[in-house]
């Protein structure tokens, strides 16, 4: 399975409370984690997020002053096989598309899941679909 | 030691000299810098007017705007060809600020630091180590050529590679230590790290120090650090660098140069002079420089003057410890920054607020500047390493400008309060951490 999906970043201080601060705004809204990746350095920290309202949760980070992005990225469900997320990677290096991040992606039944941040995600999400390396719908 | 008879002269010989030499720079400076002919014109007087130092008050102010604005010769007074030196300060925003020597220029910058150094105790019979950076700064050469003339040995070491100064210290027998006060504490902690105790394992006994202010509490340590005495001097680049004034061991406020630099203490915002013991802006007009000539020029920095007698058998006029800056300059090391200079670096840089916060403290004893910056633009987030690359041209742009490396730190905006009229910008530490 691969399927196009919003994510969204949040600057944020690398500082404690800071995190759950962000958190609390899609609490009280009712909006719905998927998946979440912590980018940290020092000083500061990117929050990347799926969630199940992306263009509700932009809209109330925007309201609460925070630095936020929207951008697709896709969540691909590869076949549970060794070796398999070895050939998903190969076919986008052969291309010459490079990863920018990968991050997992929680889903009730399936073994694992994947959110891809690539330098291309046209044409990588042409070529993982047109693979036989993930789960077909 | 008094080096000169200069410095014990009777207070009337003093203004006599002073009015001689007053009268002479003026109508040097007038007849040849347009500068000054436009702004005695602009004040309704000729130079023929200054005939006592009383008169010294019809003579407009000269400021720091005044150099930049003339960047970078217009307040020379003589041809290139008679320049054997170049200075220069870092300037508010742009443009540095600078200053030519003639031969004679140099011959009396030499002089005065002779007077000051050998104040502080210095002979022919001393190994001095300079740990001022060298460069356009006047700090380093300055001390340099004036511990020359009196024949001690001078060791250029310039700033930074603590652990090699110690070293040399202790190997070459340095007696004297040329720095900023800050600096000289930090040398004294490296030392003890490499198991040297300065008081015992070292000779130095004299620290001649300047080119920032610095408390008693500071002098306290650093006495008992190194087990030496602590001195300071003054001076700027505008005045031709170190060399107005420094202490002698009575410790009483630092002996001016009389003969070559006439100080007067006003009221920063009229302008009026202040009777001598009241606090105000130190004014100062260097008597015969050929290069650059300057009348009263405004050095922003606050101080008082005493003329009583000193213990020490000089004469002349004392001022006393600066105590602070009359605009928003900041000392940082020893380098002169101002925040107007960062923001200007800021507004330029794409992706950021306009908001920012400047927070100088102690690291140690060493100066630590961080500034806080806003992150405006959504499109860094998509990689870490466009945030990672913003952080590090802010901090080269912010190197050239101003030559230290301040620590940036993004932060999220509007966590800075700037809603509540003229928001803080700069938040100065180190005062209160020393106490």
């Amino acid at each position: 399975m691969i399927s196009k999906v919003k994510q969204i970043s949040v600057f944020i201080e690398n500082k404690v409370g800071h995190l759950a601060e962000a958190t609390d705004i899609l609490a009280k809204n009712n909006i719905n984690i998927r998946a979440l990746f912590v980018y940290d350095s020092k000083e500061y920290a990117i929050l990347r997020l799926i969630v199940d309202k992306p263009f509700e949760t932009v809209e109330l980070f925007r309201e609460s002053g925070k630095v936020v992005r929207i951008k697709d990225v896709m969540v691909i469900e590869p076949i549970d096989e060794p070796g398999m997320m070895n050939k998903i990677f190969h076919l986008l290096a052969a291309n010459n598309i490079n990863i920018d991040y990968a991050y997992p992606y929680a889903k009730a039944g399936a073994p694992y899941m994947l959110v891809l941040a690539t330098s291309d995600q046209e044409q990588a999400y042409q070529l993982i679909s047109n693979s036989e390396y993930v789960i077909s719908k | 030691m008094i080096w000169s008879t200069k410095e014990t002269l009777d207070r009337e010989e003093i203004r006599l000299i002073q009015t001689e030499k007053l009268k002479q720079t003026v109508k040097y400076a007038y007849e040849h810098v347009p500068f000054y002919q436009e702004k005695f014109r602009m004040a309704g007087i000729v130079p023929e007017d200054i005939q006592t130092l009383s008169d010294l008050t019809k003579i407009p102010f000269t400021t720091k705007e005044d150099f930049r604005n003339h960047y970078p010769f217009g307040l020379f007074a003589v041809p290139k060809e008679k320049i054997v030196r170049y200075h220069a300060s870092s300037g508010t925003t742009g443009n540095p600020t600078v200053v030519g020597y003639t031969k004679h220029d140099l011959k009396v910058w030499k002089e005065c630091i002779a007077r000051i150094v050998s104040m502080a105790g210095v002979t022919y019979h001393d190994t001095a180590q300079i740990a001022f950076g060298y460069g356009l700064f006047t700090g380093a050469l300055g001390l340099h050529q004036g511990l020359e003339k009196i024949g001690a040995a001078v060791v250029p070491m310039s700033s930074g590679n603590s652990n090699k100064q110690i070293k040399i210290m202790k190997d070459w027998g340095v007696t004297t230590l040329i720095a900023t006060p800050s600096y000289a504490l930090h040398l004294s902690e490296v030392a003890q790290s490499l198991g040297i105790d300065p008081v015992n394992d070292l000779k130095v006994k004299h620290g001649v120090l300047g080119s920032e202010p610095s408390t008693e509490a500071m002098r306290k340590k650093l006495n008992q650090n190194w087990g030496m005495q602590a001195y300071e001097n003054y001076g700027m680049s505008e005045l031709g660098g170190p060399g107005v004034s420094g202490e002698c061991p009575a410790l009483r406020g630092m002996h001016i140069n009389e003969d070559y630099f006439i100080c007067e203490v006003i009221d920063p915002s009229t302008g009026e002079v202040l009777p001598e013991g009241e606090k105000g802006e130190l004014v100062v007009t260097p008597l015969f420089r050929q290069a650059t000539p300057v009348l009263r020029y405004r050095t922003k920095d606050i101080t008082s003057l005493d003329s009583s007698p000193c213990t020490c058998g000089r004469t002349t006029m004392r001022m006393s410890k600066i105590a602070g800056r009359t605009d928003d300059m900041l000392i940082i090391s020893g380098v002169n920054v101002f925040p107007s200079q960062i923001e200007e670096v800021l507004l330029s840089t794409e992706g950021i607020g306009s908001n920012y916060l400047i927070t100088v403290s102690k690291k140690g004893y060493l100066d630590k500047m961080d500034i806080d910056v806003e992150v405006t633009d959504s499109s860094l987030l998509d990689s870490a390493s466009s945030l990672d690359n913003l952080i590090n041209i802010l901090r080269k742009k912010l190197h050239t400008v101003l030559g230290i490396h301040p620590s940036i730190h993004l932060v999220e905006p509007l966590s800075m309060e700037a809603s509540k009229g003229k928001a803080v910008r700069v938040i100065d530490k180190r005062n209160s951490e020393e106490k």
